[in-house]
């Protein structure tokens, strides 16, 4: 295990990413003292591209886990796996995050269940450290591990919640759609194409957005008109564009379907 | 045109005739043909001699110069001869006068080459609704062909000939032996006349679009107005306009495609624009404008507001630009008649439109203002007022008062009556309380209006058809009483509640669902240890997700238990000397303990009625409430009166159930007799429709079940529900038998 190489999780390009609020300084200075972090947001707000981004920032490895409901905490501390000399210890994620000092990133954690989560607390406080009861062994954390947790408060339901006594150790950053104007210069930035048609498109995702709780659960993402720009820019008809990556992914509903192509007509003309 | 010199003189015995036949006499020579003319002179002449004094001749001569002219080519011949033959000669001769009068208002809807139709439309009506005692002779007048008469503006505009019939044809089917009733029906002031009517209309219903509309104005505005559609046709204010005010959009209940704008599009242009006026416009005071002085201040005001609205939302242009009615530049003659709708018109145009082609200098002058005022970005209502009043003083004209107003196209649908923009200070006769009387008229209605009735449509077997908005339903919570009578109740069933309890511990675990690929469970699943000891052996990572678990599933089952309340259950059944209620009661309540304790979402309604205008449906429980005290309280509160209108109770509680999100529906409907009501003769009637009921609840996914307590129900319970029945013949077995039922079939 010592010739475990940790920097081929380095972030090696700069991720774009345009700032919203301060929330690079914040995330620095969170860092600097190692406090888990936990960002909010809804879908394709660009709450990944941010820790992608700050990793880069940093300098620091990052490894990041998707949750879903069938994760186990040895998914994610690690497991005896047996080979032909016996049993061959493998470490999970947290464990190599914890061990080599890296970021480690867990991705719509509400996804996993409430009970799996219970194995991040020692790291999270003021032990970080973590007990592998498998192994025996009491792993003291890098210095340079941090814990970054991200969720979609938008689909949170009964069923889908943080412990509070999970919740309550983090510092939360709640992200949002970007401002239009500042939506705008991404939009135009990650897919190229110009300013007037990337304002066109945030126009249009925020009447969107406008229709949350009304037959959508969620508006159009910042995600998904980067797909309608890189359509646009590639020669696609704005409307059609605006069709296949805009109005027929968030729903199936046909009253609101139609909804959204009048003002989609309404703002193209 | 006639020739001049044509001279014939009118031979005809009344004075009063001759008079009446001077002052029309050029008009029907400017108008009509030579032919046309002759027949015109016939016509007075010869309505002058069929012994109905001089009131038809003098009729005729008044309206026939326009109606000759409309249809054309032998025309006042046909109506001549369609009058006395159809008319006169037929115990309706009294209407003649009003049929002839009412031409006048005919022309203006009905194309030149329909006359035929219209004719045997009006005939139609006539024949069928003037009836024969003994069938011997045509005795009797119609009883509504006067009434047909006054509305026929109406239906002419709304309907076309094959909706008229249909129309027709249904008053005639329920309304045919009752003369007042008929009278109503044709004069469309009834509630039923005018549901078929509507129908029967071309275009789109704003309830049809009306969710649409709501998210589009939520969407584009972020604003939630609510809508109160009004019929402009039916409430006779054919000039009342679309407005905003006081959080409530008013707008017609129907749209018909316009300039290739279809109905939703034409709401989408409406509420665009009041929404435009309701972002941009600030009131202004009103006291001291003349009515034109607001009518120019409103056409830029109304432009700039929606070029305002174009600058965020382009795609409204083309709408609204089609929806503007293409005036021509030279149409109306300034000489001879006011010209200033037409100029606010032009203007309207010009201003939306740079492709306008009018070459009026004043126009192209306040056009260009325009275009400097909103290319310097900011603009408010009071720059529109100094640019309306500008207007009106460069382009005044001195026939602008003349009393001959220019109309043809000067109205722009889409516009609202402007009332947003204005403050009156005075208090003036502007406002229209029209609505506000209503509202005020309804809130003194008696509470049973609190929570709006429900309208649904009955079957009607022998028509094949529906019979829109048939019956009401008021829907209730039932009232309440003492809640420890059901617990008395379940106590006295103990030995039932036991034994009940036995099988629904059987019934529960039943629904095992097994989990695979657990890290942890109570079962090794060999198919995948044995995958993973293979992949051990090839030295790669095997899955260590090798065992099983079970799981239990929730039923998802959602339950209706539809009670019908009708006076029958009070009767005695013998072998236990109580009620046939209190029996029910004693089996809901054991029903419902059980599918408490299955956790099954379930509701429970009554329902009795009292004819078509009165059918009562009761919430018991509801889907979210519990089994606890109110809703004992309000079982034990039972009683029974009144009929069985079943099909309207289904329908009605077929909504509620769909509401539910479960993968099984069932509704249960516990009754104790056929389908019937005190103002319907026929039984079959309800039985069918009933069935009808059934089927669209099935449509809907739900399963219907009925549980009869009639021994007669063989003869026609099938007919009403298939298969899906069990008659109990042993009434004072029905505690122990509904739940068993119940449980067996959602097993």
């Amino acid at each position: 295990m010592a010739n475990f190489d940790i920097s081929q999780f380095k972030v090696v390009e700069s991720p774009y990413y345009q700032e919203q609020f301060n929330e690079i300084d914040l995330y620095k200075v969170a860092y600097s003292s190692r406090l888990p972090v936990m960002i909010k947001g809804p879908t394709g707000c660009g709450k990944s591209r941010f820790i992608e981004h700050m990793a880069y920032k940093l300098d620091k490895p990052i490894i990041t886990v998707s949750c879903n409901e069938d994760i186990t905490a040895s998914d994610l501390i690690g497991r005896f796996l047996l080979d032909s000399d016996g049993t061959r210890w493998v470490d999970g994620p947290l464990t190599i995050a914890a061990r080599h000092g890296a970021i480690c990133y867990l991705d719509e954690v509400v996804e996993a269940r409430q009970d799996t989560m219970v194995v991040i607390h020692s790291l999270t406080d003021h032990r970080r450290e973590l007990m592998i009861d498998k192994k025996g062994e009491l792993l003291k954390a890098h210095p340079d591990f941090q814990l970054v947790i991200s969720y979609n408060p938008g689909y949170q339901s009964l069923m889908k919640d943080l412990k509070q006594s999970t919740k309550q150790r983090f510092v939360a950053l709640d992200f949002d759609f970007a401002s239009p104007e500042i939506e705008a210069i991404i939009v135009s930035n990650e897919s190229g194409v110009d300013s007037e048609i990337a304002k066109k498109l945030v126009q249009f995702a925020n009447t969107t957005r406008k229709l949350v709780g009304h037959g959508l659960d969620e508006g159009a993402s910042t995600r998904l008109l980067n797909y309608a720009g890189i359509l646009i820019s590639k020669g696609v008809d704005i409307k059609d564009a605006c069709q296949i990556a805009l109005i027929k992914p968030i729903t199936d509903d046909a009253e609101v379907r139609e909804v959204m192509n009048a003002s989609m007509e309404a703002i193209f003309g | 045109m006639t020739d001049p010199t044509y001279d014939r003189n009118l031979k005809c015995a009344f004075e009063s005739v001759h008079l009446e036949f001077s002052k029309h006499i050029d008009t029907a020579r400017s108008k009509l043909s030579q032919e046309s003319l002759d027949e015109y002179y016939d016509g007075v002449e010869f309505f002058a001699t069929i012994g109905q004094g001089d009131s038809v001749s003098i009729a005729f001569a008044n309206v026939m110069p326009w109606v000759g002219a409309h249809f054309g080519k032998n025309s006042i011949k046909t109506i001549t001869g369609f009058s006395y033959e159809t008319i006169a000669r037929s115990p309706n001769k009294e209407f003649l006068v009003d049929f002839i009068f009412s031409l006048i208002e005919v022309i203006n809807y009905a194309k030149e080459d329909e006359l035929e139709k219209f004719l045997s439309l009006i005939g139609y009506q006539l024949k069928q609704t003037t009836y024969s005692v003994h069938g011997i002779h045509v005795t009797h007048s119609s009883p509504s062909f006067r009434a047909f008469l006054s509305r026929i503006g109406v239906i002419l505009s709304q309907l076309d000939y094959e909706g008229i019939y249909e129309w027709i044809n249904y008053g005639l089917r329920y309304f045919k032996s009752h003369p007042e009733r008929q009278e109503a029906f044709f004069l469309l002031s009834t509630s039923d006349s005018r549901a078929v009517f509507q129908r029967q209309r071309k275009g789109v219903l704003f309830v049809d679009i009306e969710r649409r509309a709501n998210l589009l104005q939520l969407a584009l505005w972020g604003t939630d107005f609510m809508y109160a559609p009004y019929s402009p046709d039916f409430e006779q204010h054919e000039h009342f306009h679309p407005y905003l005010e006081d959080g409530v959009i008013r707008l017609p209940d129907i749209y018909t495609e316009l300039n290739g704008i279809n109905g939703s599009k034409r709401y989408f242009a409406l509420i665009a624009h009041l929404l435009a006026h309701n972002q941009f416009t600030t009131a202004i005071v009103a006291d001291n404008l003349s009515p034109h002085q607001r009518l120019f201040v409103e056409v830029f005001e109304d432009a700039r507001v929606e070029y305002l609205c174009i600058q965020q939302y382009p795609g409204l242009k083309s709408i609204w630009q089609k929806l503007i009615p293409k005036i021509g530049e030279s149409v109306c003659n300034e000489e001879t008649q006011s010209c200033i709708r037409h100029r606010a018109s032009m203007l309207s145009r010009a201003l939306i439109d740079e492709n306008h082609n009018y070459k009026n200098v004043e126009i192209l002058k306040f056009v260009n203002k325009f275009k400097e005022l909103m290319n310097t970005g900011e603009s408010t209502t009071e720059d529109s007022l100094s640019l309306g009043l500008d207007f009106l003083a460069s382009t005044r004209h001195a026939s602008d008062s003349l009393a001959d107003i220019f109309f043809t196209d000067t109205e722009i649908s889409y516009r609202d009556d402007n009332r947003v923009m204005w403050i009156f200070i005075e208090d003036g006769d502007e406002g229209d309380d029209i609505f506000q009387k209503k509202f005020e008229d309804k809130e003194n209605q008696k509470i049973e209006a609190v929570i709006p009735p429900h309208y649904y449509d009955e079957w009607d077997y022998k028509y094949e058809s529906y019979k829109p908005d048939w019956a009401v339903v008021y829907e209730r919570l039932h009232s309440h009483s003492d809640a420890t009578f059901i617990d008395q109740l379940l106590d006295k069933n103990r030995d039932l509640v036991k034994q009940l309890k036995r099988v629904l511990d059987l019934l529960k675990p039943q629904n095992k669902k097994r989990l695979r690929f657990q890290e942890e469970g109570s079962e090794l699943d060999l198919d995948i240890a044995l995958r993973s000891v293979i992949e051990l052996k090839n030295g790669s990572q095997p899955d260590t997700r090798i065992n099983t678990d079970f799981e239990h599933d929730s039923r998802s089952v959602s339950v209706l238990l539809l009670l019908d309340l009708s006076e029958s259950l009070n009767d005695i059944v013998e072998a236990t000397n109580q009620t046939i209620l209190e029996l029910s009661q004693e089996a809901v309540s054991l029903l419902a303990w059980s599918m408490e304790q299955l956790g099954d979402n379930f509701a429970i309604a009554g329902f009795n009625s009292n004819t078509r205008e009165h059918v009562m449906y009761y919430h018991i429980k509801g889907y979210s409430e519990h089994w606890d005290d109110t809703v004992k309280a309000r079982l034990a509160n039972l009683k029974a009166e009144y009929s069985t209108r079943m099909g309207a109770a289904i329908r009605h509680g077929t909504h509620y159930l769909d509401l539910q999100k479960s993968d099984k529906k069932l509704m249960l409907i516990l009754t104790d007799g056929e389908p019937s009501d005190v103002d319907v003769k026929d039984p079959e009637m309800l039985i069918k429709d009933t069935h009808k009921a059934v089927q669209e609840c099935q449509q809907k996914g739900m399963y219907p079940y009925c549980i009869s307590l009639d021994n007669r129900a063989d003869n026609y319970i099938s007919d009403i529900f298939g298969s899906h029945y069990s008659v109990i013949d042993r009434i004072e077995s029905l505690p122990k038998e509904l739940p068993q039922l119940f449980l067996s079939l959602t097993k």
